[in-house]
């Protein structure tokens, strides 16, 4: 349909352009000034850009800039005259727009500038350091200089521009970062290495391959990766490489039934596979790897609780024989003849771990007592109730080769479980972890700890929130195992006096690295300092909760403290 | 005391210059330099062949970083082109810094 010529009243301006033959439809409220950039290129495209104009009066540029400035311009012309003469144009025609997008401040989508959008690609020379760069719609136009800045040197004004503005909030942001950064243990300079991890991690979504990186790197990213939740379908394949032999995902929650399924496909060598919140693993992704996964040994599972009974089942009669370490936890499908075929068809097991299984109950803990060459047991809160008959029956069969024991968590344990079995029965223990065991009492755990008879010592203990112990437990740990303890756990034992923590101040402990003493009451800075002073190995304290602490460490590695 | 210098050379054939007990931040450059028995060892010169020029200087750059900001708080930003980053952090493996 061709346009109607009937037109109505129009105001003078209108009148004027059109008689002009200049179009404003392409016009809009964000029409920087092109022709400032247009004095920059080389006057070849300048000129012809302004010959285009002329002959198409519809075209999609700023005609009523350009028309104006071909009144003014002739080629060729130095480039500080020239962006004066347009200087003028612009503001005659009042285009105060572009005083908005003056102030550009930082990159990325709040420093995206309408001005560059358009000269995005063009070659240019920075006004600067007369490099020459390509503009892309990032890049800062410098109005001092009246040029375009390469990326190197917008940064730079970029730093300059930023205002130290001391408010309250600022100095409460700075002191909330210093305190994370305690938390995090970064505080010397970080390494190379880890600085380009965490820029990869960054930029995680556009790499296409890792290359040649190690191990360690590779484990590193996978867990900053997982921390930033970045982990997905595609960033998953940085980490199949084919050959490899170990892989940890810290985060699976949002690789879908086919990532999991290409793990295997691609890396049919694994010996370790530890995947951690794969909530959504189904039947067929367990079913193939017990298949394909022929050379596993140690398989880490957490959070499958999609897996039904009988395919785990099926998984631990295919791969039991190979398997030595074996953690199961947050499920509800693991039942007694799941742990009976763990018992049964994995006799070459030296490490088991089953957290938080929901039906976990006596019968299940008894079977348990099956498994013969056992180092490491850990059975951490369990779902159902758990008393001290099933453990006693365990520790009484295995705990003797026990090397590591953990009953976090289950909370119906009494001191029967001290007396008659971790007493007794577990002399070569090395690390223990009691945590939430609120039924013990302190002179129970001060005699078993006292009549103990321990091959070479606790190295970790954690008597984490067991509510009920107090001084003389403590003492009685430190005469047992405080030659080889090189981590305490303390946290949340109130009734732990000056006495104690004195006594642990001046008592020898040579190996000691991190200790916590969260929550106690009577701790204090004079402590701290002896802490300090008398514990040459010290690295780590933990101090959340103890409100008489206030002073901060020279050497230590104080965590917790109130005040920052 | 004199302060030593060591020349680290690139598989391209740039020259860097710089103080030892910078260079020796990297653990793999200080084992070369201090074991007696090499050839680096007595020039003070370590060449890499499979290390680029601009890779090297930017390795450099974060010695002297990690030199000047050591026993800080509050260290500023190493800034880290995105381009050059995953050949970087092979690098920086290599010399164990």
């Amino acid at each position: 349909m061709s346009r109607s010529r009937v037109r109505g009243p129009n105001s003078a301006l209108t009148e004027f352009l059109r008689s002009q033959g200049i179009n404003t439809s392409a016009l809009g409220r964000a029409r920087p000034p092109r022709s400032e950039s247009t004095s920059q290129q080389t006057d070849q495209e300048s000129i012809a850009s302004i010959t285009e104009a002329e002959e198409t009066p519809l075209s999609e540029e700023s005609p009523l800039i350009e028309t104006t400035t071909v009144q003014l311009q002739n080629p060729p012309r130095s480039r500080g005259r020239s962006v004066k003469k347009k200087k003028k144009p612009i503001e005659d025609n009042n285009n105060d727009d572009d005083s908005e997008y003056n102030t550009n401040t930082g990159f990325g989508r709040a420093g995206f500038s309408y001005k560059s959008r358009e000269n995005a690609g063009k070659l240019d020379f920075c006004v600067h350091c007369q490099c020459r760069f390509t503009i892309t719609p990032y890049s800062k136009y410098s109005e001092k200089e009246n040029g375009w800045l390469c990326y190197p040197c917008s940064r730079g004004v970029e730093e300059q521009k930023v205002p130290e503005v001391h408010t309250r909030k600022r100095r409460a942001m700075t002191r909330k970062k210093a305190a994370a950064a305690t938390m995090d243990e970064e505080l010397n300079v970080p390494k190379l290495q880890d600085l380009c991890i965490r820029i990869i991690a960054e930029y995680i979504h556009d790499i296409e391959a890792l290359g040649d990186i190690g191990q360690i790197n590779m484990n590193k990213i996978s867990q900053i990766i997982s921390k930033n939740r970045s982990l997905d379908d595609t960033t998953v394949q940085l980490f199949l490489t084919g050959d490899q032999t170990e892989l940890k995902l810290y985060d699976c929650s949002k690789l879908t039934v086919e990532a999991l399924l290409q793990i295997v496909q691609y890396c049919p060598h694994l010996h370790t596979l530890h995947l951690t919140y794969c909530g959504q693993m189904k039947d067929e992704v367990l079913e193939l790897y017990s298949e394909k996964l022929t050379e596993l040994k140690d398989f880490s599972i957490k959070g499958a609780f999609l897996v039904s009974t009988d395919t785990w089942i099926s998984f631990l009669k295919k791969r039991g024989p190979q398997l030595t370490r074996l953690e199961i936890t947050d499920t509800a499908k693991v039942r007694p003849p799941v742990i009976n075929t763990i018992v049964d068809y994995c006799p070459n097991l030296t490490s088991l771990t089953l957290s938080r299984i929901f039906y976990m109950d006596d019968e299940c803990v008894r079977l348990l007592s099956g498994c013969k060459n056992l180092k490491t047991l850990r059975i951490e809160s369990p779902g159902d109730v758990v008393t001290d008959g099933s453990i006693l029956d365990v520790l009484n069969q295995i705990g003797s080769g026990l090397q590591t024991l953990s009953l976090a968590g289950c909370c119906k344990l009494t001191d029967e479980l001290l007396r008659q079995g971790i007493g007794p029965c577990c002399g070569r223990l090395r690390n223990l972890d009691l945590t939430a065991l609120s039924e013990l009492t302190d002179d129970e755990a001060a005699s078993m700890f006292g009549n103990w008879n321990i091959q070479s010592g606790l190295e970790n203990l954690s008597l984490r929130r067991c509510l009920g112990l107090g001084d003389r437990t403590v003492r009685a740990v430190l005469v047992n195992s405080g030659h080889s303890l090189s981590s305490l756990d303390l946290n949340g034992l109130s009734y732990v006096t000056h006495n104690s923590l004195q006594y642990l101040a001046t008592f020898p402990l040579p190996k000691l690295q991190t200790l916590d003493v969260s929550w106690i009451r009577d701790m204090n800075d004079k402590l701290v300092c002896e802490f300090e002073e008398n514990k040459p190995t010290l690295e780590k304290l933990l101090v959340w909760g103890n409100n008489h602490v206030l002073m901060p460490t020279k050497r230590l590695l104080l965590i917790g403290r109130e005040v920052q | 005391m004199s302060e030593e210098y060591v020349k680290l050379i690139s598989s391209d054939g740039f020259e860097f210059i710089l103080r030892k007990d910078i260079a020796c931040i990297s653990g793999t450059i200080k084992a070369i330099l201090n074991e007696g028995v090499f050839a680096e060892a007595q020039k003070n010169e370590c060449t890499f062949p499979d290390i680029r020029g601009s890779l090297l200087e930017k390795v450099c750059e974060y010695l002297h970083y990690n030199h000047r900001h050591k026993n800080q708080q509050d260290v500023p930003k190493f800034d880290i082109p995105p381009e050059m980053v995953l050949e970087l952090l092979v690098t920086a493996e290599y010399l164990d810094t």
